[in-house]
Parts: C-alpha cells; sequence; structure tokens
C-alpha cells in the first residue's frame, strides 16, 4: 500500500522548498481543465439561447 | 463495429450517442484523474536528485504526450475530412484545435517551471523545446486560419491541409532527443524492478493520470462538436425540437 510520504500537511504544501514550481504547474493544469470544461457548457447555452428566440420569431 | 463508426459519421447519430457516453466517460474521468493525481503528489517517494521538484512530471509528461497526439489525431480526421467529405471529421478536427493549443501550452509551462531549480533556466532553444513551441503556433495558425474563411468548406479545406503539412514535426519532436543532444532529457524506460530508477511505485499513478486526462481530453472534444454540431445543424428539424425541449424544461415555452 502507497504511504503518504510527508511529515505534515505543511511539508505536504512546502513541497520541500519547491512549493513555487510544483503548485503554480497544478495551478496552470487545473486551469487549463476548467477553461476546456466550461467553455463549451457557456457556448452552448449562448447557442440554445439564440436558437430559441429564432423559433420564437419565427412561430409569431 | 464498423456499423457504430458509420453512425458516428452522422451528426444527428454522434450527438445522442455521446449523449449516453459523456456521464460514464466523466466518471471514468473524476476517478483516474483524482486517483492518480493524489497518489503521484502525496503517496510515491522523492526523486533522489529532484526532490519533490520531480511530481510536476505526473502532469508535464502525459501534458506534452497528449498535445502530440492530439495534433495526430486532428490530422487525421483533416485527411478522413478531405478524402470521405465527413463533415463531423471536419468538426471534430476544428473542436482539436484549440484545446490542443491549451494543453501544449501547459505543456511548455509546466516545463518550463520544472526547469527553473533544475536547468537554472525557464527556456532554452533547444530541439525539442523549440519544436513543441512550433506546434503551438501550428495550432494557433490553424485557429487563426480558419476564422479568416467566411465559407465553412473553404476554411475546413485551408485547415486539413495545414494541419497535414505540420505532421512532420511530430517525429521531429520525439525522436529530437535522440537526434540531437538536447538538454532535455530522453524518454525514461518502464522497468518492473524496484531498484530501477522509474520503479513501478513511480510510473502506476502516471497512467492513472494519463487515462484521466485522456477522459478528460474526450470530454473536452465531445462538448466542443456537439456545438459546432448543434451550429451547423441549426437549420434542421431535430435541431429546432432540441431547442423546444430546452425550452419546456426551463419553462419558458
Amino acid at each position: 500500500m502507497p504511504e503518504f510520504q510527508f511529515q505534515s500537511l505543511a511539508e505536504f504544501f512546502a513541497m520541500g522548498g519547491h512549493a513555487k514550481y510544483v503548485w503554480s504547474s497544478y495551478g496552470v493544469f487545473a486551469l487549463m481543465i476548467a477553461y476546456n470544461l466550461i467553455q463549451p457548457v457557456l457556448a452552448k447555452r449562448k447557442i440554445i439561447k439564440t436558437q430559441k428566440a429564432r423559433l420564437q420569431r419565427n412561430s409569431s | 463495429m464498423w456499423q457504430w463508426f458509420l453512425q458516428l459519421g452522422s451528426p444527428r447519430l454522434f450527438y445522442s450517442m455521446t449523449d449516453r457516453y459523456l456521464p460514464w466517460l466523466t466518471w471514468f474521468t473524476v476517478i483516474l484523474l483524482g486517483t492518480g493525481l493524489a497518489w503521484g503528489l502525496a503517496f510515491t517517494p522523492p526523486d533522489y536528485q529532484m526532490g519533490e521538484n520531480y511530481r510536476i512530471a505526473y502532469i508535464h509528461v502525459p501534458m506534452a504526450t497528449l498535445a502530440m497526439g492530439c495534433y495526430a489525431m486532428m490530422a487525421s480526421f483533416s485527411a478522413g475530412y478531405l478524402i470521405w467529405k465527413i463533415k463531423v471529421a471536419d468538426m471534430i478536427a476544428k473542436a482539436c484545435a484549440p484545446i490542443g493549443a491549451s494543453i501544449t501550452a501547459v505543456a511548455l509551462a509546466t516545463g518550463s517551471l520544472w526547469g527553473i531549480p533544475t536547468w537554472g533556466t525557464w527556456w532554452i532553444w533547444d530541439a525539442r523545446l523549440t519544436s513543441t513551441l512550433i506546434m503551438l503556433f501550428l495550432y494557433v495558425g490553424i485557429i487563426a486560419l480558419r476564422s479568416a474563411f467566411d465559407s465553412i468548406d473553404s476554411g475546413a479545406r485551408a485547415c486539413a491541409v495545414l494541419s497535414l503539412v505540420g505532421v512532420v514535426n511530430l517525429p521531429i519532436i520525439k525522436y529530437s532527443v535522440d537526434w540531437w543532444n538536447t538538454l532535455h532529457q530522453g524518454a525514461s524506460n518502464l522497468s518492473l524492478s524496484d531498484t530501477a530508477a522509474n520503479p513501478p511505485e513511480v510510473w502506476i499513478p502516471a497512467f492513472f493520470v494519463g487515462f484521466g486526462i485522456l477522459g478528460f481530453f474526450l470530454i473536452a472534444l465531445i462538448l466542443r462538436t456537439r456545438n459546432e454540431i448543434l451550429i451547423r445543424e441549426r437549420r434542421s428539424q431535430w435541431v429546432s425540437d432540441l431547442v423546444a425541449n430546452n425550452m419546456k424544461e426551463s419553462g419558458d415555452a
């Protein structure tokens, strides 16, 4: 079974003095994931809204 | 199998089929990525030379691999579009570009962040880094090229050709570390031995992260492709029905 490699949570966040590099890497990665998932969801909402307006125009 | 593949070529069937797959794909991704990242960040032993800094590799390596995989995929679908005129193939190729660009950017950024303490520099014009930067420019160029056309078909053809030309860059990236004397290290060997430089306890979590990231990539790709389908098929009956249903659900019909 893999064991937790750090003595404490504080040491985990400190990453042996490399906190800056490790956490900014994971941060950039998280931002990229968020952007690629949120962007299409917002875009879809906009498309549906535009099409709704078009349908309503055509039916009235 | 063939039948299933052909169905994905129809925009409408692609839309309804991915409706069914997306929840499964999401669970697969969340579980693999969650396990892999936690494991790699906290439960693998530190590297004897790089200390904790090597944990960046758990995202840098899959990002760089996927950046190339995404390019190969975009070029394959571009070829599919040019040869068989499959419209969905072009929509998938179009969706690949922005995702690939952002993944390549993260591969470069995490590489730089790793390089500052390890190499003492965030950038060097070494063959691996330079060819990867060229791939980023190719992605951005393909996005720009498409937006320069008013006609969907002309834009699709131009982008397909540029994507295919850019494929020459892929073997250059892959073999740059062997062909030239680069600062960037070569590919690591995977070994089952506990005494190897990369024992299983180090690379098994990397596989979890890798497949999790692949799942995320497919989700992002499917979401973008579905949006493109909605836009291009907006005048068809099934999209109107879908929008009408959506109106009923949100209660403003």
